[in-house]
């Protein structure tokens, strides 16, 4: 008896300790799926810290290095990571669900470096919690930019055909009028978007048949392309490393 | 008498045509040469040759923004084509400190060709690493303290610096692809470029952050000894 519970009590822990993944739906017949999993590498050849510690004012996990406090990047969980799932042949990936992005603007500027947003459906607002009123200015490589007046503590949107917003997948960068310092990046996408961190799965569903890209984008890493194809009532799966190991190295 | 004057009329129109030619041709010919090649293409050298200067009102619409930008020239042919920039002396190096994890410049406009030390100058045994990301994807290694690396950069465009281990330790880089460019600071309303070889530019607009249009195609004639005045509209 004391065995059994001491075995239950091992296969316990064993569980707890292992990382919990979802359960996604296996694929229908019609369906095609793909689950991308994240991983961030460190630079090969980095020795780590003496020590880390938490700093008391954020909360951020602080290397040590020789007495003094630097904040490292954190390989484990690498956040604002995007993946975009799009076809090859740059037609739209339809989407049931209604995907709206909301960038908030703080004082200082905004809550993260990099978003993603889907032309045709999703609206674009900026949520103002500061106590100025702004202008937020987007613009792409191609055409002019184009701008939206944001009144203090509230929101303001841009949805499809909104004067000046291009109707073309691309990257845009988005400034504040008010706030020198604040930048951003929106890729702008007719394909599907999963936002999260490395240490999570991205997964898409309710595909049709066909050739895709695959793009991974994390702020200050190489983005990760790769093509793939779907077929019906199967999933396929990609393992991407976030890692700058991929650069060229210098001679 | 009639074909004599019939004959002479043609040999006079023959000349004629025969001349207009000759002198279309030493006009296409006579594009500026330097030491006997073609600015066009080829090598030629900035120091030898003839040269004159650019300078310019920036206007913003609708506001005018305190982040830097470059103006800067690009050389090309009668059909605004770039064409070959010739060589040109490169300034000294730039020197960019790592201490207390932070890039120092950590913007910089640069020349193609110029070269970049990037220098651990940290106070303790603390490691940096330098990568680039935009129009060059490279890894410069690990360093230690008191460890330099230097780099080239040969292509012009803009590029971002970082650090792979350590958060925030981030830089940027705009490579002008000649000697003819101004950097405006903070909504700077003139710039002036000097030393520019005589001939036909593109004059082109970068900014560190994007907020108007840049410009792409403002033809810039450059010519011995004079002023070129421009106009850059900066709009939305």
């Amino acid at each position: 008896m004391k065995s059994s519970i001491l075995l239950l009590l091992i296969i316990s822990i064993s569980i707890a300790g292992c990382k919990s993944t979802p359960n996604y739906p296996q694929p229908t017949p019609g369906e095609g799926q793909v689950l991308v999993t994240l991983t961030g590498v460190p630079k090969a050849g980095v020795t780590g810290p003496s020590e880390e510690i938490s700093d008391s004012y954020s909360g951020d996990t602080m290397s040590v290095e020789r007495g003094k406090r630097f904040q490292r990047v954190d390989y484990d969980e690498i956040e604002d990571v995007v993946v975009i799932l799009e076809r090859v042949d740059g037609n739209p990936i339809y989407s049931v669900a209604i995907e709206d992005l909301t960038i908030v603007i703080e004082d200082d500027g905004f809550d993260s470096s990099l978003y993603a947003v889907k032309l045709g459906i999703g609206w674009l607002n900026f949520k103002n919690e500061s106590d100025t009123t702004v202008y937020v200015v987007l613009a792409d490589e191609e055409n002019a930019p184009w701008g939206i007046n944001v009144g203090d503590n509230s929101t303001s949107g841009m949805g499809e055909n909104y004067p000046g917003m291009p109707d073309g997948a691309g990257e845009w960068t988005v400034t504040i009028d008010e706030i020198e310092s604040a930048e951003a990046i929106v890729i702008a996408t007719h394909g599907l978007i999963w936002t999260g961190t490395s240490d999570e799965q991205a997964f898409f569903g309710n595909l049709d048949e066909g050739e895709y890209i695959v793009r991974v984008i994390a702020p200050r890493l190489p983005v990760v392309t790769k093509t793939i194809t779907i077929t019906e009532g199967k999933r396929s799966t990609i393992n991407v490393k976030l890692t700058v190991n991929t650069l060229p190295k210098a001679k | 008498m009639q074909k004599l004057l019939i004959a002479t009329a043609c040999v006079a129109v023959g000349l004629f045509v025969g001349l207009g030619l000759a002198n279309a041709k030493s006009h296409v010919n006579a594009l500026p040469m330097v030491n006997g090649t073609s600015y066009e293409s080829g090598d030629w050298d900035w120091k030898d040759t003839d040269k004159g200067s650019v300078s310019g009102t920036i206007s913003y619409a609708p506001r005018a923004s305190r982040q830097p930008m470059v103006v800067y020239l690009v050389r090309v042919d009668a059909e605004n084509n770039p064409v070959t920039q010739g060589k040109f002396k490169t300034p000294n190096k730039l020197v960019v400190r790592q201490k207390g994890a932070k890039f120092s410049p950590s913007f910089a406009v640069l020349q193609t060709g110029q070269k970049v030390e990037f220098e651990n100058d940290e106070d303790k045994e603390i490691a940096h690493n330098v990568y680039f990301l935009g129009v060059e994807d490279l890894d410069l290694g690990i360093f230690e303290q008191n460890e330099s690396v230097t780099h080239t950069f040969t292509e012009s465009g803009s590029v971002s610096v970082h650090c792979s281990i350590h958060k925030r330790m981030d830089g940027k880089f705009f490579v002008a692809p000649t000697p003819a460019y101004a950097l405006v600071m903070k909504a700077g309303k003139s710039f002036k470029i000097k030393g520019v070889p005589i001939g036909r530019y593109i004059l082109k607009t970068w900014q560190k952050q994007k907020r108007f249009k840049d410009v792409t195609d403002l033809v810039v004639e450059v010519n011995k000894g004079q002023t070129t005045k421009v106009a850059v509209n900066m709009k939305r």
